[in-house]
């Protein structure tokens, strides 16, 4: 194909075939499957946490551990659920701006500001757990080894949880710099 | 409103289908993102005032969702258990249909923000109407254009 054809060929391809009915039912989020899948891990983990919060003072003795490491617990599910449905809202609305570059600026400070609050409540929550269950130990060397391992596997969840954030704002950069006026440098 | 908004999307969708071809590979992910730009046109058309072409404002929205959506993290393989039928390429001609693949394939070879420019120029969009679409300056517009041209004719020689 020569490139005098480009346009030619351009102009004759994408004759639609979907009727108003298919149109319709692409306009309902509940017929999305990837929007889906996000809502109801968002809603598992919601109520996952909310159990835990529910049954927590009782199953682990939340009676004998200090109040700041209740509150602090409680604070930390809670935000960390206010965070998430935040993101889940961020990814819904991802166009805002009177021009492309306009929006893709917009929405990737978006992300960067997802991307930061997710790592620092994820940590906060993970930190909250670890020391709600630590704070009436006495430590030995062993149990000092348990809680290095288990900080560990918190950084490491941390990480994965926050790791498509940052991919996300990675790509939106990328874009960002390719539609960079380098003509005048 | 709704019985308005689904004739405009019927008769440009067209649009969709080229964005799609544009920035996707698979015919899954290509049905996915025409999915997801149906509904960011439907969330957006309450705010659509006719100020732009009805095609402009579809491009903007469809160039923008392309971009900021991210495609599944697998690699899949179609298989087929026969030859695709005529249908398969929209009733098109064996010959239409292979350069029409060959076209985006040519496409999908430039980054993301060649692919919304060269689409608007193919569209026959001025210089000047790329630049509001995509925020850029028209004459850096020209400049990529340019440049994106010559990497099209170097692929498809």
């Amino acid at each position: 194909m020569e490139f005098d054809n480009l346009k030619s060929n351009w102009k004759k391809a994408g004759v639609g075939k979907k009727d108003q009915k298919e149109l319709l039912m692409m306009t309902r989020i509940n017929n999305h499957p990837n929007i889906k899948k996000i809502r109801i891990k968002f809603i598992i983990e919601a109520i996952l946490i909310i159990v835990f919060l529910v049954v927590y003072y009782d199953g682990f003795d939340g009676a004998t551990k200090p109040l700041w490491a209740n509150l602090l617990l409680i604070v930390a599910a809670i935000s960390y659920i206010i965070v998430r449905f935040v993101g889940w809202l961020v990814l819904r609305n991802p166009i805002k701006g009177d021009n492309l570059k306009t929006s893709l600026v917009n929405f990737q400070n978006k992300l960067k500001r997802m991307a930061i609050s997710v790592l620092v409540t994820s940590s906060l929550f993970g930190s909250a757990i670890i020391l709600f269950f630590a704070s009436s130990i006495d430590f030995t060397k062993g149990k000092y080894l348990i809680l290095a391992g288990m900080v560990l596997s918190l950084m490491l969840l941390v990480y994965l949880s926050s790791r498509n954030w940052f991919k996300r704002v990675k790509g939106i950069n990328t874009t960002l710099i390719e539609f960079k006026d380098t003509s005048d440098q | 409103m709704e019985t308005a908004f689904l004739k405009i999307v019927e008769e440009n969708q067209g649009i969709i289908y080229k964005v799609c071809k544009m920035y996707r590979d698979t015919k899954e992910d290509q049905e996915d993102l025409f999915q997801e730009i149906v509904l960011q046109l439907w969330k957006a058309y309450p705010k659509f005032r006719n100020e732009s072409k009805v095609s402009t404002w579809m491009y903007r929205i469809a160039l923008n969702t392309a971009i900021v959506t991210f495609r599944k993290n697998k690699v899949e393989l179609e298989f087929r258990e026969s030859i695709p039928n005529k249908d398969y390429h929209l009733n098109y001609s064996e010959a239409q249909s292979e350069n029409e693949e060959r076209l985006f394939e040519a496409i999908r070879t430039l980054d993301k923000a060649e692919r919304s420019l060269i689409a608007l120029y193919l569209e026959d969009y001025s210089h000047r109407e790329i630049a509001v679409i995509t925020g850029i300056t028209e004459n850096y517009v020209g400049v990529k254009i340019s440049r994106i041209k010559e990497k099209l004719k170097n692929i498809l020689k």
